[in-house]
């Protein structure tokens, strides 16, 4: 059992980690990445909402009737992104401003539906937990790769301090929309470049 | 499909819905007051800053919300006043009056003193012309005339106060909310309470 916990978590962090893999839920990752602060933001606020729609959902499954499951999860998912949305407007006030509209777009990510319906509906609620927290956690940390890379490269900062020489221009195609595509590319690329490489191996 | 599975799929729905929905309530209570507390401190502190000198409390948590008038559907409307506070006492007391100016209302945010003396004047919301209407915010030395008068004087514009040429209508606006502003402390002062 405890095993199956650590492979349900682990394999949210690379193996299907959601959007290089699954390519889920990138409106997101290709909206707020223009710094890392705010990646880091929604991917908290994900792992949250996940964590805790995988876990009710899970415990009612055998209560909830087929035909209004997606309803019901989609009650309990809204219900967890409000709660962020209202802890952040009242705790992290500069943060909320920054994210606006995106965290209640967290309702509609389909990686928090797409867990509920291909998970968490079929089993446990420690296995929910782990499957849960570990693909909140690894949506964090594509954003935050997404955002490194693109804050870097832009702006010449990493979360706000600087890092790249004195007088760098900023490559500013990196901070527009464009340069989330071209960087999101890049990186399903080299992810699968790897995979291959470690597939080959094996044989 | 049996009206069994139809009840219990309505009876689920509903409960689910129902739990979420206090446990959201619940939460919208726990939050509601420091989501105000966080509003006033990013919206108005800037302006509060700027013409708050010398206190040592937190003039956003030391606020008070005061019945000031009437909308015109008869619904009250609450004008919050702000104590700067030293050593426990108050200081000044700064609030927040607005007049139509060229494009909407300008907001202006007011400090006065406990012996009717005007601490500061700061302009917080305005949607002037660019460069023209705007100087009334940018330019200190506009707000800067009507530090220090005692809240008798003559705010009107030619009066104790220069208008900004060119800008005379947000000039105006901005006198216009310091008059109401002053009207509006002169009738509320008893129910301040310092």
């Amino acid at each position: 059992m405890a095993a199956r916990i650590v492979k349900e978590f682990t394999k949210g962090l690379w193996k299907e980690i959601a959007p290089f893999r699954f390519v889920l839920g990138l409106c997101s990752v290709l909206a707020v990445t223009t710094d890392v602060k705010n990646g880091l933001g929604l991917g908290c606020a994900v792992i949250f909402v996940t964590t805790m729609s995988n876990v009710l959902v899970s415990a009612l499954r055998k209560i909830i009737p087929d035909k209004v499951r997606i309803a019901v999860f989609i009650v309990i998912i809204a219900t967890g992104v409000v709660i962020v949305e209202l802890t952040m407007q009242a705790y992290f006030y500069s943060l909320f401003l920054v994210l606006g509209i995106w965290i209640p777009l967290i309702v509609v990510n389909c990686l928090v539906l797409g867990r509920a319906e291909a998970f968490a509906r079929k089993e446990g609620v420690m296995l929910s937990l782990a499957d849960g927290v570990g693909m909140g956690l690894g949506f964090t940390i594509s954003l935050v790769v997404v955002a490194t890379i693109r804050e870097i490269l832009g702006k010449g900062t990493w979360f706000g301090l600087p890092v790249m020489w004195e007088g760098y221009p900023g490559f500013e195609f990196m901070i527009r929309p464009v340069g989330a595509f071209v960087c999101l590319g890049l990186l399903l690329g080299i992810m699968n470049v790897i995979s291959a490489r470690g597939r080959r191996k094996r044989k | 499909m049996s009206l069994r599975d139809i009840i219990k799929m309505i009876v689920v729905l509903t409960i689910v819905s129902a739990v979420c929905g206090g446990g959201l309530a619940l939460v919208r209570i726990s939050t509601a007051d420091q989501i105000t507390y966080q509003k006033i401190k990013f919206i108005k502190e800037p302006a509060l800053k700027q013409i708050l000198v010398g206190y040592d409390n937190d003039p956003v948590s030391d606020r008070k919300e005061i019945v000031t008038g009437k909308d015109k559907k008869g619904k009250d409307v609450a004008t919050t006043f702000f104590y700067a506070k030293k050593a426990g006492q108050v200081i000044t007391i700064a609030f927040e009056t607005e007049a139509p100016g060229f494009a909407g209302n300008v907001g202006v945010m007011m400090a006065v003193k406990p012996d009717g003396t005007m601490q500061g004047v700061a302009v917080t919301t305005l949607s002037e012309t660019p460069g023209v209407g705007t100087r009334v915010k940018e330019d200190p030395s506009f707000c800067a005339q009507f530090v220090g008068k005692p809240l008798t004087a003559n705010f009107s514009l030619g009066a104790e106060i220069q208008g900004l040429s060119g800008a005379t209508v947000s000039s105006t606006a901005v006198s216009n909310a310091v008059k109401s502003g002053v009207e509006l402390y002169t009738k509320h002062k008893s129910q301040l309470g310092f």
